[in-house]
């Protein structure tokens, strides 16, 4: 049986979440993603215990980890089964869910773990029915979400790209199949562009999925702004509570703080970081290359700056490293200046953060800023099955790109296109083959 | 009534399906009857005189593979062959020839004649007996002939209830003016087998003298061609014919235009539903009305006759229109017709009420294979011949019965396709209808199919010896490419030349030839290294390097279904008691009844959830473990 994985906890925020991986590949991969403090490989863990440590993407850190080890028969499912557990936000513990299945996992089907236990024998003869029950219930569910995302603006997208990798494949298998009537020779240059344009089209769609976790999962949310700016006194404003240590020595925040907060509408997923500029204490400057990857990641920066100080250099200088991402300004401090913020191209929000008790104001400029995409046009309701699904299209498409230009057939390259053509086929739930072979009878005069 | 005689095994019907049933059923021990209604018709081409052609050469090389005949003759009567797609993927590589037409017919009939065990009997079947339990226990013949048998094969082509169109004028006849068969399909349907209508057509035979051949483009035979049967050594066949290439033009297609008034398929007179992939000339000018030709490929008959066939220009508007549209071509002017385009309607099944075995789903004995299936092509015909004789052999003798997974081969993955899916139209093969293409090569039929060839008495001691032989080369040469490591000075130049980026460090030879500019014969070369390798085995031990990442991504894509077809559906099964199953699937499964859960996964409309809750009923109620 092939590995499956999924979130068994509930979709919901909450303190800690579970993943869990199950099938012969399940020790493997979490070998892969988690390394343990005590640096013991997760091959060589028995059943029945756990190691504290991180798991990765491969690029960065992740998140901290209690990963615990079952070996088979003796699991839930009768096979080898690791459980990560993880801090409980939707979009970390999503993403270390993505990470296990790029490594080869496949998303868990409806019912599918208890599937498992009750073929693995865990599970009596007497609950076989339930078992049905389960996946009878589980699929429901399912196929009215995926019936949604067919019917709606995610399913005439994807219709659009998989019958443009139709009609390619059509033309390719047509070409491939046809000796008599001679069809011109197929350029690869064309097939190359063509190909390219699909994959493009492909990975905006996972990435806008990235906008679309931001609307369910939270804003990515950083706090910049040089030091004591008041950076932590806005956290505490948002988050209300003492959150961060406010103290008015600059460069008191070393760490990223992360805190989840609700305002409006629109959850934020909120970082604060160390006052960004250089510095020659080592402990602070790794607080400050830390801001700089949260900013790398982040769907909104605040920008704090001191209405006392006024708009320095240094600010002007941040806020161009703010670009590509939406931004607020938050003038701060306004107890203590009556100084106008700057004529800048951003929303404003002027505040005293240490006094202030509502943030109304903030809501309604974040509403202009991703009201819209909550809308008609931006984020798409992919959920990561589907996002996945994507990815590994996008891959063999350019499996199929890298063929064509190294000099290779092209049967070898419509494999890979079937390759594609499957994976967005699973979306669809619809056979591709048949679509081809009809496009091949539709499109092009067959000889004999 | 009275029994004129006992069989095994009756195969109804001596065309290339019924042939191929007939000659397996007979060699693996079964006395078996062939029924024709003309023994001048046995193995008979009533339309292209060729054999082979992409993805249908592919099924011819894996017809010889198990032990069947049509490679054979297909070699022994080519007058020309080529490999087609040679400038393609290997994959796509097919072989087709060019066939003299009478002879073909009676190489067929003396291969029949000389098999042992082998009845061939001239008389139309009009009736298959069955007991109340639906076995097969014997046919009648139209003059009130009882034979017994065990099991029987239908083989009926274009014959039943044929109907023959030239212009408007209709009238009962099968192919080639023979006299079609009458009565079969009422008693077909007296059996509750329920029978559909579909049509084909052939082009006009015209005179050689009347082509002016100057204006038209000739197309050789292959310098050295390879022939079909993998006992045939290369260049073995005759190959001195010569086809032409003529093109239709604007007036042609005026002319088609203006009169598909008088088509009886413009005019609603046929029914039948046509092939998707033959398009008559009047369906390809409707339909693509944008091109301003279409190709016409001259192409003879035979060695002994002047008769010039035209493929592409299947039609069945009246002879006046014909010879005019003719007339219009470059080189035909003056052209003189011989027999005249039609179109021919006839009854056939749809083949979704098969099992595997192409065994009746719900009757005992009872077989089927070819156009009444729902196929079109002496190919396909022929490929489920051999599978279906096979079958009603074992079936007599009771042994167990073979379905070939559509990972082996191209028939198995045709024989799916019609009892998974059902067919619509005449069902042509093509490579793309695979989805394991790049396995299934025409030049490694031998090595996925003469094993079970063997298995089922079909291949000789001698041959075998020689298989096991080839295979022992192949698998020797690929071990001794992956173990040999080749230093960056030792092909330098080579890698030079060709274009290609220098070694840094030694590297194997397999992978070396991975690269796709590198030739295993210039590696040989240069490496004075002696692979001991014959005829098409290089080029096998070649492709099968450069392909190997690609198939096993293609395998590891497809691994899912071959898990669920190893879990088998018992026949008993009763969809309704299986709780959790949507009303849609319980329809579905009950109708087609799936042989395993690979199957049952390939019915439209079956979700994997359904899959799910079967995997889970079938281990509750102890049918796998």
């Amino acid at each position: 049986m092939n590995t499956i994985a999924a979130i068994s906890t509930p979709d919901a925020a909450g303190g800690i979440a579970m993943i869990r991986i199950s099938g012969e590949d399940a020790i493997r991969i979490s070998d892969e993603i988690f390394t343990a403090a005590n640096h013991v490989k997760v091959t060589e863990m028995r059943g029945y215990t756990c190691a504290y440590g991180t798991v990765s993407d491969g690029q960065e850190a992740l998140d901290d980890v209690v990963l615990t080890v079952f070996r088979a028969p003796h699991s839930y499912t009768g096979e080898d089964t690791v459980e990560i557990t993880c801090h409980g936000g939707i979009y970390l513990t999503k993403r270390i869910l993505m990470t296990v299945y790029l490594h080869g996992a496949e998303p868990a089907a409806p019912g599918e773990f208890t599937k498992r236990a009750f073929l693995n024998g865990k599970l009596t003869l007497s609950q076989a029915e339930s078992v049905m029950d389960l996946i009878q219930a589980d699929s429901a569910s399912a196929l009215r979400v995926a019936q949604y995302a067919k019917e709606g603006r995610l399913g005439r997208e994807m219709r659009g790209i998989s019958d443009e990798l139709v009609d390619l494949m059509s033309a390719l298998a047509y070409w491939l199949d046809d000796a008599e009537e001679c069809p011109p020779e197929l350029e690869r240059t064309t097939l190359t562009a063509k190909l390219n344009s699909i994959d493009t089209k492909l990975r905006e769609m996972s990435a806008r999925y990235q906008d679309g976790l931001v609307l369910r999962n939270g804003i990515r949310t950083v706090l910049l702004g040089k030091p004591n700016a008041g950076k932590s006194s806005v956290m505490n404003w948002l988050c209300g509570t003492n959150r961060s240590i406010v103290t008015d020595i600059a460069g008191t925040t070393r760490d990223v703080i992360t805190e989840q907060v609700k305002i409006g509408e629109f959850t934020l997923l909120l970082s604060d970081t160390a006052g960004l500029r250089e510095t020659d204490n080592t402990i602070e400057s790794i607080g400050i290359s830390q801001a700089y990857q949260a900013l790398d990641q982040a769907d909104l920066v605040l920008y704090v700056a001191d209405a006392n100080v006024g708009m320095t250099d240094e600010d002007t200088e941040l806020l161009e490293k703010c670009a590509g991402h939406h931004t607020v300004l938050i003038w701060n401090k306004t107890d203590l200046s009556d100084a106008a913020p700057p004529e800048m191209p951003i929303p404003v929000v002027q505040i005293a953060a240490i006094y202030e008790k509502s943030t109304e104001q903030l809501a309604a400029v974040l509403k202009d800023l991703f009201g819209q995409s909550a809308g008609a046009s931006g984020a798409i309701p992919l959920n990561e099955r589907q996002n996945l699904l994507i990815l590994r299209a996008s891959e063999a498409v350019r499996s199929g790109i890298e063929a064509a230009e190294s000099g290779n057939e092209l049967d070898m390259m419509y494999a890979d296109l079937e390759m594609a053509a499957s994976y967005l086929r699973e979306i669809e739930g619809e056979d591709v083959t048949d679509d081809v072979i009809d496009g091949v009878f539709s499109k092009f005069c067959v000889g004999k | 009534m009275e029994q004129l005689a006992e069989f095994d095994v009756a195969v109804i019907g001596a065309g290339h399906a019924g042939i191929e049933a007939a000659i397996a059923s007979a060699r693996r021990g079964c006395k078996t009857a062939l029924f024709t209604i003309s023994l001048d018709q046995i193995g008979n081409m009533p339309c292209n005189p060729s054999i082979g052609g992409s993805a249908k050469g592919h099924l011819v090389r894996e017809i010889d593979a198990l032990g069947g005949v049509m490679g054979e003759a297909g070699d022994a009567c080519c007058i020309q062959m080529r490999m087609l797609n040679l400038s393609k993927g290997v994959s796509v590589h097919s072989p087709r020839a060019q066939e003299d037409r009478s002879a073909y017919h009676l190489y067929m009939k003396k291969k029949c004649e000389d098999t042992p065990n082998l009845f061939i009997i001239q008389n139309e079947v009009v009736d298959i007996c069955m007991d109340e339990n639906n076995c097969v226990t014997g046919i009648r013949t139209r003059h009130g002939g009882l034979f017994f048998c065990k099991a029987a094969v239908i083989c009926s082509g274009t014959f039943l209830n044929g109907m023959v169109y030239i212009g408007k004028t209709g009238e009962q006849s099968g192919p080639d003016s023979c006299l079609p068969a009458r009565y079969l399909s009422e008693n077909l349907a007296k059996h509750k087998i329920e029978l559909r209508r579909f049509k084909t057509g052939t082009p006009c035979r015209v005179h050689r003298r009347s082509i002016d051949f100057t204006k038209l483009q000739p197309q050789y035979g292959d310098p050295d061609p390879q022939p079909f049967s993998f006992l045939a050594e290369r260049g073995s066949v005759r190959n001195d014919a010569v086809c032409y290439i003529a093109n239709t033009n604007p007036q042609t297609h005026q002319i088609i235009r203006e009169n598909l008034g008088e088509s009886p398929l413009y005019s609603g007179v046929i029914h039948g539903v046509g092939p998707r992939y033959c398009p008559s000339i009047e369906d390809k000018v409707t339909r693509f009305s944008e091109r301003e030709r279409h190709q016409i490929f001259v192409e003879p008959t035979g060695l002994h006759t002047d008769e010039m066939y035209l493929q592409g220009f299947s039609t069945s508007l009246p002879e006046f229109v014909q010879i005019k549209m003719m007339r219009s071509v470059a080189g035909f002017e003056q052209i003189e017709i011989m027999r005249p385009a039609y179109a021919i309607e006839y009854d056939c099944i749809n083949p979704n009420c098969l099992l595997h075995t192409l065994a009746f789903r719900g009757f005992h004995g009872l077989y089927a294979a070819g156009q009444f299936n729902g196929t079109s092509g002496y190919e396909e015909a022929a490929a489920q011949g051999l599978i279906a004789g096979i079958n009603a052999s074992a079936y007599a003798l009771g042994e167990e019965e073979l379905s070939l997974s559509r990972k082996s081969s191209y028939i198995g993955t045709l024989i799916d396709d019609l009892v998974t899916k059902g067919t619509q139209d005449p069902y042509r093969m093509m490579t793309a209808r695979s989805e394991y293409r790049l396995s299934l090569r025409h030049s490694n039929a031998d090595a996925r199919l003469t094993g079970i060839g063997r298995q089922y008495r079909l291949i000789s001691d001698e041959r075998w010896a020689q298989f096991t032989a080839k295979t022992q080369r192949i698998e020797h040469a690929i071990e001794t490419l992956k173990n040999t490591t080749v230093q960056p000075d030792a092909v330098a130049e080579y890698l030079e030349q060709i274009g290609t980026t220098p070694l840094k460090q030694g590297l194997k030879l397999d992978a070396l030839l991975r690269r796709p500019q590198v030739q295993l014969h210039d590696i040989t070369k240069i490496l004075s290294l002696d692979l001991d390798l014959r005829g098409e085995e290089a080029a096998e031990v070649s492709c099968r390097i450069k392909y190997e990442q690609y198939i096993a991504r293609q395998d590891q894509q497809n691994a899912h279904f071959e898990h669920l077809e190893h879990i088998r559906l018992p026949k008993e099964i009763d969809y309704l008691a299986v709780h959790g199953l949507s009303s849609e699937a319980v329809e579905k499964l009950g109708n087609v009844r799936p042989e395993n859960l690979a199957h049952a996964a390939r019915i439209s409309g079956i979700s994997p959830a359904d899959i799910s809750i079967l995997m889970t009923y079938l281990k509750a109620g102890g049918y796998h473990d």
